[in-house]
C-alpha cells in the first residue's frame, strides 16, 4: 500500500474496485492515472483520520464555547420578543456551523427557555463532533482559536472577545428602538399641527 | 455562441484516420505537442486512451490534464468531440 508503483496491474485493480473508483483497464497508459487517483484518495482518509482525534478533544471545548454563545439569544429574548431565529443565525454566524443550523433550529426553536437551550446545546453538539469528525479541518483553527478565548472570557466576567461584541449589539439594538421611539413620538405631532391648520 | 466549435465540427464529420492530434477540438499546439511528446502523436492514439477509460469523462478529463495540462474548457471541447466522433463511427 505504500509503494502503488511497486504493486502490479492486478493489485491496483483491486485497490481502485475497494475504493469504488470508475476505471477501465490499468494499462500502461493508464497506470500513472489510477495511481494518482489511490494516492488522493488515501490521502484524504489519512486527513479523516487526523481529524477525528484533535476533533474530539476540541467538541469538548465547544460544549464550553456553547455556554458563552447563549447568553446572546437570551439578552434579546428578555427585553423586545426578537424571534429566535436571528439570535440564532448570528449565533451561527460566530461559530459557523452553517450544516447544522437546521438542527439547532428544529431542536432549540420550540422551547426558549435558556436552560432548556443549554442542556439541548450540549446534546446538539456532541452529535455535531461525529459531524465534525467527517467534515474537514477549516473549522478547527477557529475552533481553537475561539476555545481558548471563551475559556478565559468564562473564567473573567468582565473582559473577553465575546463580551465586546456582546455590548456592541446590545447598544446596536439601543439605537434601533430609541430611533423607532423617536419615529413614534415624530408622529404623534404632526396630526397636532394639522388639527391646528384646520382650526 | 454555437457550442461546438469549427473544428469540432470537422473533426466529427468523418472518420479520423492518420489525422494529427491537434486536429482534436481543444487540442492546439502548445498542448498537441505535449501529447505527441508523450507518445500521443496521432488522434487515433488519443482515442485509443479514450476508450480504454472507458469512455467515461471524469477520467479522461483527469488524464488529459495530466498528460499536456489542458485546462477545463479544452477538456471539456476534446472530450465531447472523441464522444460524438465515438457515437457516430464507433
Amino acid at each position: 500500500m505504500s509503494n502503488l508503483s511497486s504493486m502490479s496491474d492486478q493489485e491496483l485493480t483491486s485497490l481502485l474496485d475497494q475504493y469504488n473508483i470508475k476505471h477501465g483497464p490499468v494499462v500502461g497508459t493508464t497506470r500513472k492515472l489510477y495511481e494518482k487517483k489511490l494516492l488522493d484518495i488515501m490521502s484524504k482518509e489519512k486527513k479523516q483520520g487526523n481529524v477525528k482525534k484533535p476533533s474530539s478533544d476540541k467538541t469538548y471545548y465547544r460544549e464550553e464555547e456553547t455556554e458563552t454563545f447563549f447568553p446572546h439569544p437570551v439578552h434579546y429574548n428578555a427585553p423586545v420578543s426578537f424571534s429566535d431565529s436571528p439570535a440564532l443565525c448570528k449565533l451561527h454566524k460566530f461559530s459557523d456551523k452553517r450544516p447544522f443550523a437546521d438542527s439547532d433550529d428544529s431542536t432549540a426553536t420550540p422551547k426558549s427557555s435558556s436552560p432548556g437551550l443549554f442542556s439541548r446545546s450540549r446534546q446538539i453538539y456532541s452529535t455535531e463532533a461525529t459531524y465534525r469528525n467527517v467534515s474537514q479541518s477549516n473549522p478547527s483553527p477557529l475552533t481553537s482559536s475561539t476555545a481558548s478565548a471563551s475559556r478565559s472570557a468564562q473564567e473573567k466576567a468582565p473582559q473577553g472577545t465575546r463580551y465586546i461584541p456582546l455590548w456592541f449589539q446590545f447598544l446596536v439594538f439601543l439605537m434601533f428602538a430609541g430611533f423607532l421611539y423617536y419615529i413614534f413620538t415624530s408622529m404623534e405631532t404632526p396630526p397636532k399641527k394639522h388639527f391646528e391648520i384646520k382650526n | 455562441m454555437s457550442s461546438t466549435s469549427q473544428k469540432h465540427k470537422e473533426f466529427v464529420a468523418e472518420p479520423m484516420g492518420e489525422k494529427p492530434v491537434t486536429a482534436l477540438a481543444g487540442i492546439g499546439e502548445a498542448l498537441g505537442g505535449r501529447l505527441e511528446s508523450k507518445g500521443f502523436d496521432k488522434a487515433y492514439v488519443v482515442l485509443g486512451q479514450f476508450l480504454v477509460l472507458k469512455k467515461e469523462e471524469e477520467l479522461f478529463r483527469d488524464w488529459l490534464k495530466d498528460t499536456c495540462g489542458a485546462n477545463s474548457k479544452q477538456q471539456k471541447d476534446c472530450f465531447s468531440c472523441l464522444k460524438e466522433w465515438c457515437d457516430s463511427f464507433l
